[in-house]
């Protein structure tokens, strides 16, 4: 779910359909007999351990348990994609962390999008969305891109607003949920909801039970091997600066949570492109340089969390490293050389480069340990979580388990 | 004999370097006190990735009681008698986390490596790098007629004792009381809920 810029059209949309349920919102004054009152919300439990932040909620969408839900439906829908394909899970696999393993997302008439997929785990959190975009920062607005683009098509639903809500409305579970997720409308089977409820959904999707966490937060003294111990140490040292832009509790920048009182929002270029040593990357794949013009934002992407980063294979915005290992190479080299064909240059000096990539020195025991505490960040239990897993599926087989 | 000489030459060199570099980096001794609206961090043992930012946040913070979050020592047990001479290792795990287990002969190795390294003498000052996410642990040792002698600030569930601070704990001859105190931090400031939780008290003893 990314895109270089959320179109005009789109966002011309959203702000009509924002005006049209503000006035649906009013309707309803009528002579008869008063409505019952429906029952509260029930809200949303995060359940995070201790000293963990908690999501920042937009106001005008509070989570709960039943708008969570109708979002974890209509994120495994395949009736949101306008040939019934595909949903949001198609690119978004929780057994990958959400991601779907490939260099570029595959849409649902078969357009490959040129950035790979992001992984949805802690999304919530994030200050701005998608790989490149400072403008794009809230989940709501977010999730029209790949409902709606059309550079590329990823769901394929542009023109087909109402055919998806008609779609919506002849399910008997989506009848019984969209009323308890919002009861206050009257219609609520409206896109405004149905962005909502995905959004919902996606920032209750959170990694916090990893082997890292148990040691770190948890304070479990077996968590961690002495290798992943190790790797942490170097990790964090100054020697290899990882953790300037992959810091903090979710290992990225741009982060923000409901105790925050400022926002950082951080963008690098990381040397991996530098056509014919001019410093640019590759056309469509430019990063902010493509919302700003401006020379300075070439290559700049965001530093995604490093979460379950051994699920979420290939690497970079492009998806243009197959391994782990290869990633700690094209950083220790202070950037990627790519020796011929239309991207060949010399990434390490991109004029745009950022000043933290200088390149580093590590024997291959050390490397083995850094990625060893890499993978001490794979959150297992989060991989088969019911609560963020396929509902269809889990109706199927009788219920969440 | 050149090189013999030589040899003395780069080792005594060596050793001026190290003695500068660790009074510079300490400095402790010849600061001003500290202010009065600021607590007293003189003396205090960083290791792993602890900074003094984090443990000035913790010991500004108001303590919360929650037994889950607060700190189990596995060793020393209460009522141990631990040799003199051989500066030991301190461990502990957070209350709900996992229990108490015997150590992995890899562990006690990695133990015995600690206390090898530690007579390098300890680490008074922590050049400012990463900021601490995640807990860290204030390790206060006390004794009756000495209260917060030895203060070992952690974001390590271990630690091993450099030679120098053990032998400042057992000249007392008096019974050790340590009390870990641990909190959660975002960016070295305490976090929403994070502590700083107070652990039971161990009481130990120094042979002779």
């Amino acid at each position: 779910m990314k895109y270089p810029l959320l179109p005009p059209a789109v966002r011309g949309s959203f702000a009509a359909l924002l005006l049209l349920g503000t006035f649906a919102g009013c309707g309803g004054e009528g002579e008869g007999p008063p409505e019952p009152v429906p029952p509260a919300p029930v809200p949303w439990d995060f359940g995070l351990p201790a000293g963990y932040p908690k999501p920042k909620v937009p106001a005008d969408n509070p989570m709960s348990v039943d708008k969570v839900e109708l979002g974890r439906r209509l994120f495994y829908d395949k009736r949101l994609s306008g040939n019934e394909t595909q949903s949001c899970a198609s690119c978004h696999d929780q057994k990958l962390a959400f991601t779907d393993g490939r260099a570029g997302g595959l849409g649902s008439t078969g357009e490959v999008h040129p950035r790979s997929s992001m992984s949805i785990v802690n999304v919530g959190y994030w200050s701005t969305l998608t790989w490149a975009n400072p403008l794009i920062t809230e989940l709501e607005e977010q999730a029209l891109l790949p409902l709606f683009g059309e550079t590329p098509v990823e769901l394929g639903l542009a023109g087909k607003e109402d055919v998806l809500l008609e779609r919506l409305r002849k399910e008997a579970v989506y009848e019984a949920l969209f009323p308890k997720a919002f009861p206050d409308e009257a219609e609520p089977v409206r896109l405004e909801n149905v962005v909502r409820a995905i959004g919902a959904f996606q920032r209750s999707v959170i990694s916090y039970r990893s082997a890292w966490d148990r040691h770190n937060y948890g304070g479990d003294s077996k968590a961690l091997s002495e290798a992943q111990k190790r790797g942490k140490d170097l990790f964090f040292s100054e020697k290899l600066e990882c953790f300037h832009c992959h810091g903090g509790f979710n290992f990225s920048d741009s982060v923000e949570h409901d105790g925050t009182t400022f926002t950082e929002t951080m963008f690098h270029n990381t040397g991996l492109y530098n056509l014919g040593g001019t410093g640019a990357y590759p056309e469509g794949n430019r990063g902010v340089y493509e919302v700003t013009s401006v020379s300075t934002d070439m290559g700049r992407f965001r530093a995604p969390t490093l979460r379950n980063i051994t699920l979420t294979a290939p690497y970079m915005h492009d998806g243009s490293i197959a391994t782990l290992g290869e990633v700690l190479d094209h950083y220790a080299a202070g950037g990627r050389t790519i020796a011929d064909g239309p991207y060949a240059g010399v990434g390490s000096t991109n004029p745009y480069k950022s000043e933290l990539i200088n390149g580093f020195m590590l024997t291959e025991e050390e490397k083995a340990d850094v990625l060893a505490f890499l993978a001490s960040l794979t959150d297992e239990a989060l991989l088969t979580d019911p609560r963020f897993a396929d509902p269809w599926k889990q109706d199927s087989a009788g219920g969440m388990p | 004999m050149k090189n013999i000489g030589r040899l003395v030459g780069i080792v005594s060199l060596a050793g001026v370097v190290f003695v500068g570099t660790s009074v510079g980096a300490c400095g402790g001794g010849t600061e001003n006190p500290p202010a009065t609206n600021e607590p007293d961090l003189t003396g205090v043992i960083y290791t792993g990735a602890a900074t003094d930012e984090a443990l000035e946040a913790l010991l500004l913070a108001a303590p919360k009681t929650d037994a889950a979050q607060g700190v189990v020592v596995d060793t020393p047990a209460a009522g141990a008698a631990l040799p003199k001479d051989v500066p030991p290792t301190i461990e502990w795990h957070v209350g709900g986390s996992s229990a108490a287990r015997e150590p992995s002969a890899g562990e006690r190795f990695v133990g015995a490596a600690k206390a090898l390294a530690s007579f390098w003498g300890p680490r008074e000052a922590w050049a400012h790098g990463a900021p601490v996410n995640g807990r860290a642990y204030l390790l206060v040792f006390s004794t009756p007629k000495s209260p917060e002698l030895v203060r070992v600030f952690t974001t390590e569930l271990s630690y091993t004792f450099d030679a120098a601070s053990w032998t400042k704990l057992a000249l007392t001859g008096e019974p050790v009381t340590l009390v870990v105190t641990n909190a959660i931090f975002e960016d070295n400031r305490v976090a929403q809920d994070g502590g700083p939780f107070t652990g039971k008290a161990v009481t130990f003893s120094i042979g002779p």
